[in-house]
Parts: structure tokens; C-alpha cells; sequence
């Protein structure tokens, strides 16, 4: 069983890692080189940082500090865990061929974990021990200090891994069941939604008039002391972590350590592992059971056709529709909380100008961010791209097609985060409707330069070998683009507003922002005429 | 650069510019300069926020008594008082006269023991405004069953 199991990792670690790649020694040793020179770069950062933290923040830098830090990144560590963990668990694209192997469905399981554990390692040789290095600088400690957080880091790398695996299981359930009915997503997200803007409402109004940050600063770090002692409390095993490397107790709480991770490892057998075949089939897709019903369907023009098609696609994938959309959907809420703070100071004319110069920042540093899909239209079409082109009709208009969908759901929550603080009762309305035409244009044009990014460079193979997951060049360049974009708009509000003090900045403004589009817009059309008809699937 | 980049953006950006209109855009606080009169140690904070009281000595001293002292890990939160209430300037400095880092006391009246050796001290409260009042309290660890006695040399 172990040599199996054993035989499994080193395949998994071989192809993630790519062993066999490494032919030249030479640079293997310079790779090395530089790994050791990024960790003792990070512990410098983090020393420095502690230093701020305790001589000009003046915040102590004490195990209460330490348990705290340690407990947010490790909890932070669990939710990463726990999805990468259904990916790699349930998703993986290797499952097909580890579970065709002669193996046990227990021992790809378990090697799974133990490849997942390797990677959480080597994840918190970056973090997690230049922390413990740094504190250990920071307080003085002795010697023996060093290799014992060496130690202890093996052990803490356990804790995410094994409670990921348990959590993934709800995970996996919770998919299940919003596969079956996918408006149970889109429920769940609503309410996630009323939740967090319920919380912020009530922070807002907690909040003393007019906020004046540098007089109730005193209070800002005595209240940030009281909340790490209190969050302390619910640390649970991440105290005796701390103990354990401050020397306090030491046998006792290595056993503390070594008995929870144990009992964890009993549970994941317990639960998870019986349960993993089942789960992991669940995700092929030869898994679908639906049942389709055959209707006669109505003749459309062939965008309507190309519409429909995209509309069907986001109903048919609910929660990927709201993963991709995630930032613009989460812009009501940025907004409502930023001008809550804002408008709770005494802003003057300067700090109302600031203010609409860093909405329209913010608005469109969400709002281009989410034109990622836009920019792997054509290319996430894959080979299936080439069928399309062959229908006899103008199939330059599915480019049009894909757009409205993403132009219909920006302006959407556009319009809605500008109704929304119209509404809101802590924020005072300075200039919304034209913020908003301000975002629909510049958006606008950023889909149109988005699609045009991919247009020019689709990347059909990288999306025919790995699906959606896969890194586009042209995501990454529709993201610095929309953030150029936002920097430029800032800037030029400020301009507007502040330098030149014109009296009618608002008509320039968005004649910059119309300027911008028409120029996206002509250029689009002219990209679409001549690339469309060369790219080749 | 991902969506992940973009969001960990946005959040700083945020901060900054709350700190930004804070300094630059707000209207200016007027007030007439009114001095601290008095200043006076409450206590200090538990992690619930609720005030643990100073007690008195036989010399009729503030004095705060701790159940613990453990090096890195004890830190204490003052309290205090300042009359009247709308002063123009409500800074104040703290001071221990320990010139060695085994106890710092912050300007925030955080008092941290990096050390379990030592196990008391004066902390010197101080008006930042130059009114020239000030408090003390004296911070000591409770051995078994000692009442506060008549007063501490330091």
C-alpha cells in the first residue's frame, strides 16, 4: 500500500514540479539559490515591518501579536485549503487517469493529501517562517527557538490540510445540491449580499461625526490591543503553536499539537475518505443526469440567436456567472462602505472633489477588473470556435453577442450602486448620475478594448489543453489596461476639478470619458473587419 | 495581474484614501485653546474593554496590581482621565523612567514587560499641551497574599 501510495505522490509532485525538466544542474542550484534568497528577503520585510509595528504604530509586538497574526493567515490558509482542496480532490484533471491506475480509491486520496500538504509546506516556508523568525528577532529569543518553529511549522502545515479536506466534503455537498437547482447560488450569494451590507449599515452608523482620524488615533491602537486579546480567545490550538515556540510548556503542548492533528487525521478517514469516489465521479461530467425536453424552436436573426446563446450559458452556469462577476457585484457594497466613512467626516470642497475622484478610481478598478471573460471570449470557445465560423451567416456578430452580456450586467450594478447610495441614508449625493455615465463610458470602451485584445490573439490551444482555468496573456493585459484606464480618469477629475477649477468640469469629464469610447469603438471595427475572418481555430 | 491583485488594490487604495481625505479634505476643526486641568489614572483595560480600577496604598498612591508578569507576553492597557473634556489638545505622554526596554510604555498608555524579572514600576502620565499636569500609578505583581502596603521605592 505505502509503495503505491508512495509511487502516486512522486507522479503528482513529478508533474507538478516538473522533475524532468530539470536537466541542466546548473541552473537547478541558481533556482535554489534564489528561493533561499526570496525567504531571507521576506524575513526581512517582515522584521522591518514588525518594527514599524511596534516603534512608530507602537502596537506591541508580543506573543498576544503573535497568536493573532499567526491565527488571521491561518484561517486565511483554511479557505484556501478548502477550495484548492475540491479542486484538487473532486475536479482534478489527473483523476481520471490516478483512478484508472491499479490503486485503491483510499490511496489516491491519500496521496492527494499528502501532495497538497508538500505544497501547503512549501507555501509557508515564505510566510509562515519568516514570521517566526522575525518575532524571534524581534523578542530576542535564544537559540533553541529556531529549530524548534522549524518544527513546529511542519506540524502547523497539517492543521489547514486535513480540516480543508473535511471542509471540502460540505463544500462538495453544497455544489451538489446547487447543480441540481442552480438558483439555490445565486439565493446564497443574495443573502451573503443583504448580510454584509446589514453589517456595514450598522458599522456606519456606529460611527462617531464627523471622524477626525489623528485625534482618536490613541483610541484606534488601544481598541486594536482589547481586539486582539479578545480574538485571541477563539485561537484554540494556534496559542499552544505560540507557546510552544516562546518554550512555555513545552512537552505539554507538543502533545496538545500532535493529539489535534492526530484526531483531525481520524476524522478525514473517518469522513472523507469513504466518500471520495463517489464525490470525485460526481465531477465528470458523464456524471449528468439531465433530462432534456425537445421543443419546437422558434426561427431568430442570427444575433438574437448568438444573444440567446450567451444568456442560456450564464443561466445554465449560475455560479460561474457570479464568480466571474464577482468584483462588479461586489461594487454596491465597496461603495456604500467607502462613502459611509467618507461622508462621516466633515469633508470640505477639496475633500468632496478627492472623494468623487476616488469613487470613480475604485468604481473602475472593480468594473474593469470583471472584463477578464470578455478578453478570453473567443479564446475559452476553444476548437469549437472553428464550427462556428463555418455557419453560413455574418458570425462577425457573435462578437457582438458576447459583449451585450457583459455590457448588460455592468451597467446593471452601475445603475444599481448609484441607486443605492441615492438611497442610503448616511451618504450624502454629490454628482451620482454623472459618476455613473462617467462608468458606463469608460467601461464601455474597456469591454470593446477588451474583446479586441483577444480578437488580435485568441488562445485556443492553452484553452483546448487546460479549460477555463487556464492563465490568458490576454486577461492579464485587459486588467492593467482597465487599471491605467482608472488611474487616467482619477487624474483627470482631479485635473478638472481641482487644478484647472473650471466651472463646468463634469461636461469635460465626461466628454473625455465619450471620447475615449468612440475611439475603442471605431478602432473595434475596424480590428473586427480585418482579424475576424483570420483567426483559426 | 489578476482579479487577486485587483482586490488586495482596491482594499489599500480604500484605506489611503480615507487617510487622505481625512488629513486634506476636511473642514478644520475650531476650537478656543483650552488647557488639561487634570489628569488622573482610571485603571486599566481588561480585553472586554471594561475598566479594572487603580487601588490606593497606605500613602494614598494609584497603584495596579497584576497577577502575572510574563516576559513578551503582558501587556496592559491604561486608562485615564482628562478635565476637562473639550481640551484643545488631549495628547498626553507616558514615561517609566526604566531606560532599559524591559518595560515600554507607549503614548497610547500600552504597557508592555519584556521582561518576568522585573516585576514594578511608576508610570508618569504627562498633558502634551504644556499645562505641566501629570499622574502617576505604580504597576506591581501580586506576591501570594500582600496587600498594597505602604508605598514602593523604585
Amino acid at each position: 500500500m505505502f509503495s503505491r501510495i508512495k509511487a502516486l505522490t512522486l507522479m503528482q509532485l513529478g508533474n507538478k514540479f516538473k522533475f524532468r525538466r530539470v536537466a541542466d544542474k546548473k541552473n537547478l542550484v541558481l533556482k535554489l539559490f534564489f528561493k533561499t534568497l526570496s525567504i531571507f528577503a521576506t524575513v526581512a520585510v517582515t522584521f522591518l515591518l514588525l518594527y514599524v509595528i511596534k516603534n512608530v504604530i507602537f502596537l506591541p509586538v508580543n506573543r498576544t501579536t503573535f497568536v493573532f497574526l499567526l491565527f488571521i493567515s491561518q484561517i486565511i490558509s483554511l479557505i484556501a485549503c478548502s477550495l484548492g482542496l475540491v479542486e484538487s480532490l473532486y475536479y482534478g484533471k489527473d483523476n481520471q487517469i490516478l483512478m484508472s491506475f491499479p490503486a485503491k480509491h483510499h490511496e489516491v486520496f491519500i496521496s492527494k493529501l499528502t501532495v497538497y500538504y508538500i505544497n501547503e509546506l512549501l507555501k509557508n516556508l515564505y510566510f509562515v517562517v519568516p514570521m517566526f523568525i522575525a518575532f524571534g528577532f524581534i523578542n530576542g529569543m535564544g537559540v533553541f527557538y529556531y529549530p524548534n518553529a522549524m518544527v513546529l511549522t511542519f506540524l502547523l502545515s497539517f492543521i489547514p490540510v486535513l480540516l480543508g479536506s473535511l471542509i471540502s466534503v460540505a463544500i462538495m455537498g453544497i455544489k451538489q445540491l446547487a447543480k441540481r437547482a442552480s438558483w439555490i447560488g445565486i439565493i446564497l450569494t443574495f443573502g451573503i449580499m443583504v448580510l454584509l451590507f446589514w453589517l456595514a449599515n450598522v458599522l456606519i452608523g456606529s460611527l462617531e461625526r464627523p471622524i477626525r482620524l489623528i485625534e482618536v488615533y490613541n483610541a484606534f491602537v488601544t481598541q486594536t490591543v482589547l481586539f486582539m486579546q479578545r480574538i485571541n480567545d477563539f485561537a484554540l490550538v494556534y496559542n499552544n503553536f505560540v507557546q510552544t515556540a516562546f518554550n512555555i510548556n513545552l512537552v505539554a503542548n507538543y502533545l496538545i499539537i500532535s493529539g489535534v492533528i492526530i484526531c483531525l487525521a481520524l476524522l478525514v478517514v473517518l469522513v472523507s475518505m469513504p466518500i471520495y469516489f463517489k464525490m470525485a465521479s460526481f465531477g465528470n461530467e458523464h456524471s449528468v443526469t439531465k433530462k432534456h425536453k425537445h421543443k419546437q424552436s422558434k426561427r431568430k436573426s442570427v444575433f438574437l440567436a448568438l444573444l440567446n446563446k450567451e444568456f442560456t450559458l450564464i443561466k445554465r452556469s449560475a455560479n460561474q456567472f457570479v464568480q466571474d462577476y464577482i468584483l462588479v457585484v461586489s461594487m454596491p457594497l465597496v461603495l456604500y462602505l467607502l462613502n459611509g466613512f467618507y461622508w462621516a467626516m466633515a469633508p470640505s470642497v477639496n475633500g468632496i472633489e478627492m472623494i468623487v475622484a476616488f469613487n470613480l478610481f475604485v468604481s473602475l478598478l472593480l468594473l474593469t477588473a470583471s472584463n477578464t471573460q470578455t478578453a478570453s471570449a473567443i479564446s475559452a470557445e476553444g476548437s469549437e470556435f472553428g464550427l462556428l465560423k463555418t455557419s453560413p451567416s455574418d458570425t462577425k456578430q457573435v462578437a457582438w453577442a458576447k459583449m451585450i452580456s457583459n455590457f448588460a450586467v455592468s451597467t446593471l450594478f452601475i445603475v444599481a450602486s448609484v441607486l443605492m447610495l441615492f438611497f442610503a441614508k448616511n451618504v450624502t449625493k454629490y454628482y451620482l448620475w454623472q459618476t455613473a455615465v462617467v462608468l458606463v463610458l469608460i467601461n464601455s470602451g474597456h469591454i470593446l478594448w477588451s474583446f479586441q485584445l483577444d480578437l488580435r490573439n485568441p488562445q485556443f490551444a492553452e484553452y483546448s489543453q487546460k479549460k477555463a482555468g487556464a492563465e490568458n496573456v490576454n486577461k492579464s493585459r485587459s486588467v492593467v489596461a482597465g487599471m491605467a484606464m482608472a488611474v487616467i480618469v482619477a487624474l483627470v477629475t482631479v485635473f478638472f476639478m481641482m487644478i484647472d477649477n473650471s466651472a463646468s468640469p463634469w461636461s469635460r469629464i465626461i466628454g473625455f470619458s465619450a471620447g475615449f469610447f468612440a475611439l475603442r469603438l471605431v478602432l473595434f471595427i475596424f480590428n473586427l473587419k480585418v482579424y475576424f475572418r483570420e483567426i483559426e481555430a | 495581474m489578476n482579479k487577486k491583485t485587483i482586490i488586495m488594490l482596491t482594499a489599500i487604495i480604500c484605506v489611503v484614501s480615507i487617510i487622505l481625505v481625512s488629513i486634506f479634505g476636511q473642514v478644520p476643526n475650531f476650537q478656543t485653546n483650552v488647557l488639561v486641568k487634570t489628569i488622573s489614572i482610571e485603571g486599566y483595560l481588561d480585553k472586554n474593554g471594561n475598566i479594572i480600577p487603580c487601588e490606593k496604598n497606605n500613602a494614598g498612591e494609584d497603584i495596579i496590581w497584576l497577577d502575572k508578569i510574563e516576559a513578551g507576553e503582558t501587556s496592559i492597557v491604561l486608562k485615564w482621565k482628562i478635565n476637562p473634556n473639550n481640551a484643545s489638545n488631549p495628547d498626553v505622554y507616558f514615561s517609566t523612567g526604566i531606560d532599559d526596554d524591559s518595560i515600554v510604555v507607549s503614548d497610547q498608555g500600552i504597557v508592555t514587560f519584556y521582561t518576568s524579572t522585573r516585576t514594578n514600576c511608576v508610570v508618569t502620565i504627562k498633558a502634551k499641551d504644556g499645562s505641566l499636569v501629570f499622574a502617576r500609578v505604580i504597576i506591581m505583581k501580586r506576591v501570594s497574599n500582600n496587600s498594597p502596603d505602604g508605598g514602593v521605592e523604585l
